[in-house]
């Protein structure tokens, strides 16, 4: 569904980025991963259009810059790391900011909100202001938010995901990534996530993507990028992979 | 417009009836303020003076010079205030809005000062034949270029530092004083006296050109503002989130700087700086009714009125029959107003 060919992303004159061929099927969620300034959120943002790049990305056969803004918003949204929000709106206000793109009646709108925020278990927090609650319950808000503004989605949506982790404890980081994994299955969403933790990539992701100064190292599945002589050459550390109970581990 | 159907209803109540609340006590303070002065008279025949103004009768039994003064003196400048308040409180919300920050406000970070040397540019150095346009107009430049720049400073990816958008406000108002300082060494006494207006703040100057001048800005104002609210919100959770939402981000800010820098500058160009309007209404609106703009501009606006007049109403009858400027009046109940709001946010921790 996203087809990105001789990506290129470049700072101060310098190339960060770049990328010959890389392609997002849908169903699928797909790990970024890399040391850190091997370009990874370079990728999401130019493919988010936060920062411009020269060559082609293609969305469900498109140039993604041919898409009209709210089309594009329907269809392709961003979980951000986090986010700074000073102002004491509700959580469940948060979550109607996803209403933005959409035609939604008001009964509908009501009843996609409930959805989405019971599906991201939430729906307890609807009345509770955003600022105080905890980074988990926080990214819950945001990943409530995005589902409902993919919501009217008439192609298969792309739905990118800055470090969704970053800011949750164990449990809440493989609950997220298991929801995140079922969303890709069930509604065919493909998925494209920054992560740091190589067992949540060989856990819960179809298709890995390693970066490495700027350039795409290793694309496919996350047991066969993820091998210990890759681990070393990539991260610099001296992996084991070992294997517990049918699931491949790396310590 | 989404947005505002799936508000919780009981919030929503909140926000009628506080349309109901504020929209009744303006009318009442406004008919109390038309009527109350150096020279006191009945309400009733102030109501009735303005009914005969209206539809050309004759029910009032007021004197004719008690009508003059009501028609001619307090009425303008009773508008005036209405307006400008409301002008003021929109664009300190906005301005909020934008810079994603509660401290932001136009007379703060300096857009008022901005403005007003424009706006004294254009008094002394202009040959008066240019015509009563020029002042608003340059007072909307100065205020265009300030906002600009304290943006310009101020801004960063998370956001905007509020450590950079106070210091440019007191670098700004700092240099703005100079200016004006430096200028009324050049001007003849009425000059002086039309500077001082400016730097402290003054509703006396109502006149025609003026009022109709804040009434399409005021109006105007509100329908861009009230059209682009929701986009407002979803600027609120950071630049590239509203982006991503399929918001013209760019194009949105800069419509709302020059927006604001318009408000500013009628205002400034009308009734000179008047602070702490765009800075207290917003925070005491948000108290009650939370950030989302869709409520928060047109209860602004009205509680913006409110205030001003309420402040010119003390301005004109403290020290009656000489006056305060309007300016000192809003400094004195605005400044700690706004520090108990401080401690408050702080103890919630929102702040």
């Amino acid at each position: 569904m996203l087809k990105i060919k001789s990506l290129n992303c470049s700072a101060m004159g310098k190339t960060i980025l770049s990328i010959d061929h890389m392609n997002l099927s849908s169903g699928e969620l797909n790990a970024v991963i890399g040391a850190n300034g091997a370009g990874k959120s370079t990728l999401l943002k130019a493919i988010s259009y936060d920062i411009s790049s020269t060559g082609e990305m293609l969305f469900h056969n498109e140039a993604l810059s041919k898409w009209s803004p709210r089309e594009r918003a329907r269809h392709l949204a961003v979980l951000p790391q986090s986010s700074q929000l000073n102002f004491p709106f509700k959580a469940g206000e948060v979550v109607a900011l996803g209403l933005t793109p959409l035609s939604l009646n008001q009964k509908a709108a009501r009843l996609q909100i409930k959805n989405e925020m019971k599906g991201t278990d939430c729906y307890h927090l609807i009345d509770k202001p955003y600022p105080q609650l905890s980074g988990g319950e926080k990214q819950r808000v945001q990943l409530a938010r995005v589902l409902l503004q993919l919501c009217q989605a008439t192609k298969a949506p792309l739905l990118l995901l800055d470090e969704p982790t970053s800011a949750q404890d164990l449990g809440q980081q493989h609950s997220l990534l298991k929801l995140v994994k079922e969303l890709c299955e069930e509604r065919g969403y493909a998925s494209l996530a920054i992560l740091h933790d190589l067992n949540h990539v060989l856990a819960y992701c179809h298709h890995c993507f390693v970066l490495h100064d700027g350039r795409l190292a290793e694309s496919g599945p996350p047991i066969r990028c993820l091998t210990e002589s890759n681990v070393a050459r990539y991260w610099g550390y001296r992996a084991e992979l070992v294997k517990h109970h049918d699931r491949n581990v790396i310590i | 417009m989404l947005a505002a159907a799936i508000l919780p209803e009981n919030v929503f109540k909140r926000f009628i009836l506080a349309l109901y609340i504020l929209t009744t006590l303006l009318f009442v303070v406004a008919i109390f303020s038309l009527v109350t002065g150096p020279m006191n008279l009945p309400s009733l025949e102030g109501i009735l003076t303005l009914i005969d103004q209206l539809i050309g009768t004759q029910y009032n039994a007021l004197e004719q010079y008690q009508q003059v003064v009501i028609m001619e003196l307090r009425l303008p400048r009773l508008l005036l205030a209405i307006m400008v308040g409301a002008i003021l409180a929109q664009c300190g919300a906005v301005m909020q809005g934008l810079f994603r920050n509660p401290l932001a406000d136009p007379g703060i970070v300096g857009v008022s000062s901005g403005a007003s040397v424009g706006a004294v540019l254009a008094i002394c150095l202009l040959p008066e034949s240019i015509g009563v346009w020029s002042i608003p107009f340059f007072a909307f430049i100065g205020g265009l270029v300030t906002t600009l720049l304290v943006y310009r400073l101020a801004r960063s990816p998370e956001g905007t530092s509020v450590l950079m958008l106070l210091l440019a406000g007191v670098a700004i108002s700092a240099f703005a004083g100079a200016f004006i300082g430096f200028i009324s060494y050049f001007a003849d006494d009425q000059q002086l006296r039309a500077l001082s207006l400016w730097q402290m703040g003054s509703l006396s100057g109502a006149n025609t050109e003026y009022l109709w001048l804040s009434f399409v800005t005021m109006m105007g104002l509100f329908f861009v503002f009230q059209r682009n609210a929701n986009a407002l919100n979803a600027l609120l959770l950071g630049e590239a989130e509203a982006r991503h939402l399929g918001i013209a981000v760019e194009s949105l800010k800069l419509k709302l700087i020059v927006l604001v820098a318009i408000g500013v500058g009628v205002a400034v160009a009308s009734s000179g700086i008047i602070g702490f309007v765009g800075l207290v209404v917003p925070h005491l609106v948000r108290m009650i009714i939370g950030p989302n703009h869709i409520m928060l501009l047109p209860l602004s606006a009205l509680c913006g009125a409110l205030l001003l007049l309420l402040s010119d109403l003390f301005a004109r009858t403290l020290v009656q029959p000489a006056e305060l400027p309007v300016g000192l009046i809003t400094a004195l109940l605005g400044a700690p107003f706004f520090v108990a709001l401080l401690l408050q946010q702080r103890r919630k921790g929102v702040l």
